[in-house]
């Protein structure tokens, strides 16, 4: 078996059309690394201004609760230092939310993407690998098996006591070490330009990732190879083996993602934002109408200010609003995770999809930033409730738009010490990584399942050739 | 009908017929959508009580061949809202809900075309030249009658019928699928469209049959000419067009959008303090609260000012509102002018990507197909820019009523104007007077059950809005058709002279 494997490797490495193909694949790593240093290193600075922009004037407002509990901080998810591992995809993903203590709402995108360009595949490993490698993958083993039947070498390999299972393996082994060698390889070109401009670190963490995102990147590859091994196995001429396998390929790679994005519009419903208003201002009716008490209102005497009904009233009413809100962001995540699902089918997505869960990335880095706001606007909260509490003259009634000249005393309008308000950036972690980082497990069983179950058909496909 | 054929045929026709079926569905899906959205807006403004609180939302349909090419109109969206304080720079509600979908390429012809053809047009033509020589039939065909650059173009014809045949069965279904299934028509503009798509992407699976041929012919193993014209294939298709724009991005770098973030912000406290200061100024003691909760809700944004109680307050208001309106729609003007330089740094950008992408015949693929369905950028800033101009004929028309001048009292009230002025008004002072000192319960006397009664809104108040880009613009076609003819002249010439050189043994 490994003299086997020995002489495919050999064959493989000292071909000029592996050579060829591997050059480009490995200048494309290069271009990756020199391309996510200048980016990251953007992303990064703009991610520092704004945190700078949020302390400064968290301390401008810290000199009243109320103001403080009002101030709308714009925060952002932090440059993922891996996003050269797996960015946003051919995406303009939104990045940045809006956030006070009772509310998160308003996502939006800041970058310095431009509009006028035509959305482009991302130029990060998920492509390189996921597009670039997998084609390598299958030209490399389009013809294992046919090409030898053609030549009348399997025959003659097969009469020598060679079992069918060790030349399988041989083969398969081969072609996946030589694979693994370019990947290898090219991922070191990368990360070196990375580390070297300064823009990586290599922790723990990243480590981790790094060596994850190497397990991913080969089972995927050695998906290809075994499709490509199980077709050249079926069919008996390389040429018609060529055209199935680009072909599927093709198919994997652009029909299956495109197709399980139309299904995933239809089976998830996402409310359009003017809905999402209509919604709200409806709850809001809704509320004002059947408030008892007249809504609160004043009760003339001009010297009372204080409206404990209309103070409740608001407190209901933002409550509802960002139950809309939040059900609409839930809403759209899942509806991006539907389209994940209905595209596992294909290796590629399964790749880039557990890539961007390991890099905080696509729609794990979205569902981050709104989890984290979400986290955020709590502890501001409970900082704002916590320091009203301490407040003797405060109504304690705590909510959203009090800064009004009617409700002044419903809570506390005392300063607070601007070293306890909670800060976003601390948050997350070194390099843009969530603290509890999700490892993609149930999608590299996926691409275990996969690989074993295409190695068995790849197998019987060669145990069915009859020497004959 | 050989495999490789049959394979194409079934591939295309498959694909094609999901996806226009998908799509088809889908547009009738968005019109619907639309018709329903700009219904509501129309509603909307209808039933508006004051002129102030006037902001018209303008929009346009979906292009019934984005089924084809979906191009960026979905990421772009299109209703845009006009409003006084703000120049319209980006579409505010899009026709997907969702944008985090983006992610995934559409689906539509245009993919189908630029991938799977393309990619049936090197298969089909790799072995051409190299595999009749592996085989021995190309030294038999070379010493008959016929001259090489006859059995060349021969050879070129053939391979390209052969592959318009499985993209044109598949696109005849398509649209047979669209016209008698779905019921979708099209006009005769739309037919000429059509069929520009057509020529174009018949030009594009014939660049990748000639370059399949060229590297037949430069080589002498169908084997490498098949990885060679795979890797162009790759780098026509994939490699390009990304990293055209990521050269670019990286020569002409562009500011971040935080920059007019800040100057919206800083302008925004800025002009707030001015009006403060005027209102502070102005009016002396408790009312002005009242002028100043105006503006509070008027800062950074057209929230509607719409004030019908105390007649004090209602001098001050127009007062108040005379002074202030102008210098919030300056302010707009100077953020559109930041816009316009950050744009104009943008464009140049996108033409750098788009310059040095153009060797790509995919690129040039998708120019034709999403200008002709109206579904590219072009199409989205024609949309604004009429949307800015709306914006002046809104404001020159309020300019015109007097709305913020001597008229302000009717932009914010559909109280005669008279009534600051005659008796009506001294009695009703009084009135307000009287309850101010006594009950101060005036709050009914800003109730709108009395309002059908006054004046109503002039009908001219919204000027109608008509987008005309919804026209084909064939001059832009011209050029990447002009592009991806000269890719199939080059390759077709390149492998030519390749070919009379070609050793046959």
């Amino acid at each position: 078996m490994l003299s086997i494997a020995r002489k495919q490797i050999l064959e493989g490495l000292f071909n000029l059309k592996f050579l060829f193909v591997a050059a480009v694949v490995l200048a494309a790593f290069a271009a990756n690394g020199f391309i996510y240093a200048e980016k990251i290193a953007n992303e990064r600075s703009d991610w520092q201004e704004l945190v700078n922009k949020n302390l400064a004037d968290l301390g401008t407002n810290c000199g009243n609760l109320q103001e403080m509990s009002d101030f709308w901080q714009r925060v952002t998810r932090p440059a993922s230092t891996l996003s050269f591992i797996a960015d946003d995809g051919a995406v303009r993903m939104p990045n940045l939310i809006n956030v006070n203590a009772f509310f998160i709402q308003g996502i939006e995108r800041q970058s310095r993407d431009n509009e006028q360009i035509p959305l482009i595949q991302a130029f990060d490993w998920c492509f390189i690998v996921g597009v670039l490698m997998t084609l390598l993958a299958v030209l490399l083993g389009y013809d294992t098996i046919c090409g030898e039947k053609r030549d009348g070498t399997l025959r003659l390999v097969l009469s020598n006591p060679v079992s069918r299972l060790s030349l399988f393996f041989g083969k398969y082994l081969g072609l996946l070490v030589i694979i693994t060698l370019t990947l290898l390889l090219g991922g070191l070109i990368s990360i070196t330009i990375l580390v070297f401009n300064g823009i990586m670190m290599l922790n723990e963490q990243i480590v981790t990732v790094l060596l994850w995102s190497f397990l991913l990147g080969v089972s995927c590859l050695s998906l290809f190879l075994l499709l490509a091994m199980a077709v050249s196995g079926i069919v008996s001429r390389p040429a018609v083996s060529l055209v199935v396998i680009t072909t599927t390929w093709v198919i994997i790679l652009i029909a299956v993602p495109g197709l399980a994005r139309m299904v995933a519009e239809q089976s998830v419903a996402v409310p359009s934002p003017y809905e999402i208003e209509k919604n709200i201002s409806d709850s809001e009716i809704n509320f004002w109408e059947s408030s008892p008490d007249g809504a609160g209102n004043w009760s003339g005497d001009p010297f009372d200010w204080f409206m404990p009904g209309r103070a409740k009233l608001h407190l209901s009413i933002v409550s509802a609003k960002q139950r809309i809100i939040d059900s609409a962001l839930t809403q759209k995540s899942l509806q991006m995770k539907a389209l994940n699902i209905f595209s596992s089918p294909s290796p590629s997505v399964l790749l880039s999809d557990s890539l961007q869960c390991l890099c905080n990335t696509g729609v794990y880095g979205f569902d981050n930033l709104i989890d984290y706001a979400g986290k955020y606007r709590n502890q501001l909260h409970n900082l704002v409730v916590e320091r009203d509490s301490l407040d003797s003259e405060s109504a304690h009634l705590v909510y959203c738009g009090s800064d009004g000249q009617t409700e002044r005393r419903t809570f506390s309008t005392k300063p607070v010490d601007s070293s306890i308000i909670p800060r976003w950036h601390t948050m997350w972690a070194d390099g843009g990584l969530p603290r509890e980082q999700q490892w993609p497990v149930w999608q590299l069983v996926i691409l275990f399942a996969l690989n074993l179950q295409m190695a068995i058909l790849a197998f019987i496909a060669l145990l069915c050739y009859d020497t004959r | 009908m050989t495999f490789r054929f049959g394979t194409a045929l079934v591939t295309t026709f498959v694909l094609v017929a999901v996806s226009v079926w998908m799509l088809g569905n889908d547009y009738t899906h968005r019109l619907d959508t639309y018709n329903t959205l700009s219904e509501n807006y129309q509603q909307e403004l209808r039933g508006i009580w004051v002129p102030s609180q006037a902001v018209p939302k303008i929009s346009y349909p979906p292009s019934p061949l984005s089924i084809f090419a979906q191009g960026e109109q979905r990421r772009f969206g299109n209703f845009a809202e006009i409003q006084r304080w703000e120049v319209p720079r980006k579409v505010k509600e899009g026709l997907t809900n969702n944008e985090l979908l983006q992610s995934v390429q559409p689906f539509d012809l245009l993919t189908i075309f630029t991938f799977v053809v393309s990619l049936f047009g090197v298969l089909f033509s790799y072995d051409s030249i190299s595999g009749e020589r592996e085989s021995g039939t190309l030294k038999m065909i070379c010493t008959g009658n016929a001259r090489r650059g006859s059995i060349f173009a021969a050879k070129f014809l053939a391979l390209t019928t052969v592959l318009a045949v499985p993209f044109l069965i598949s696109l005849l279904s398509g649209l047979i699928i669209l016209l008698f299934v779905l019921n979708i028509g099209f006009g005769a503009e739309q037919w000429l469209a059509i069929a520009l798509m057509v020529l174009a992407g018949l030009l594009y699976g014939a660049i990748f049959v000639a370059t399949g041929m060229l590297f037949s012919a430069l080589v002498r193993r169908s084997s490498t000419a098949l990885i060679t014209a795979l890797l162009f294939w790759m780098f026509g298709v994939f490699l390009i067009p990304a990293a055209g724009a990521r050269f670019a991005e990286s020569v002409i770098p562009i500011d971040p959008s935080t920059e007019i973030k800040k100057y919206e912000d800083t302008s925004k406290e800025e002009l707030t303090n001015k009006c403060r200061d005027y209102a502070r100024s102005s009016y002396p003691g408790s009312f002005e609260t009242t002028v100043w909760g105006h503006m509070d809700y008027e800062a950074g944004g057209p929230v509607t000012v719409f004030y019908d109680g105390n007649p004090n307050a209602f001098l001050w208001a127009s007062l108040f509102i005379s002074h202030a309106e102008p210098l919030w729609q300056r302010r707009a003007e100077e953020i559109w002018n930041i816009a316009l330089q950050q744009n104009a740094s943008k464009k140049q950008q996108a033409d750098l990507a788009a310059a040095l992408s153009s060797i790509s015949p995919a690129f040039n693929l998708r120019m034709v197909y999403t200008r002709l369905a109206d579904t590219d950028f072009i199409q989205h800033s024609r949309f604004l820019d009429s949307a800015r101009r709306y914006r002046h004929t809104f404001l020159n028309n309020f300019e015109a009523k007097g709305y913020f001048g001597k008229n302000v009292i009717k932009f914010f009230s559909r109280r005669d104007s008279e009534e600051l002025t005659d008796e009506k008004y001294q009695v009703r002072k009084a009135e307000y007077s009287r309850l101010w000192a006594t009950d101060r319960d005036w709050f009914d006397m800003s109730s709108t059950s009395n309002w059908d009664a006054l004046e109503s809104l002039p009908d001219d108040l919204i000027p109608p809005f008509q987008f005309s880009g919804n026209r084909s613009d064939y001059s832009s076609v011209l050029q990447p058709l002009i592009f991806l003819f000269v890719m199939v002249a080059v390759a077709f010439s390149t492998g030519f002279a390749a070919f009379i050189r070609y050793d046959v043994r």
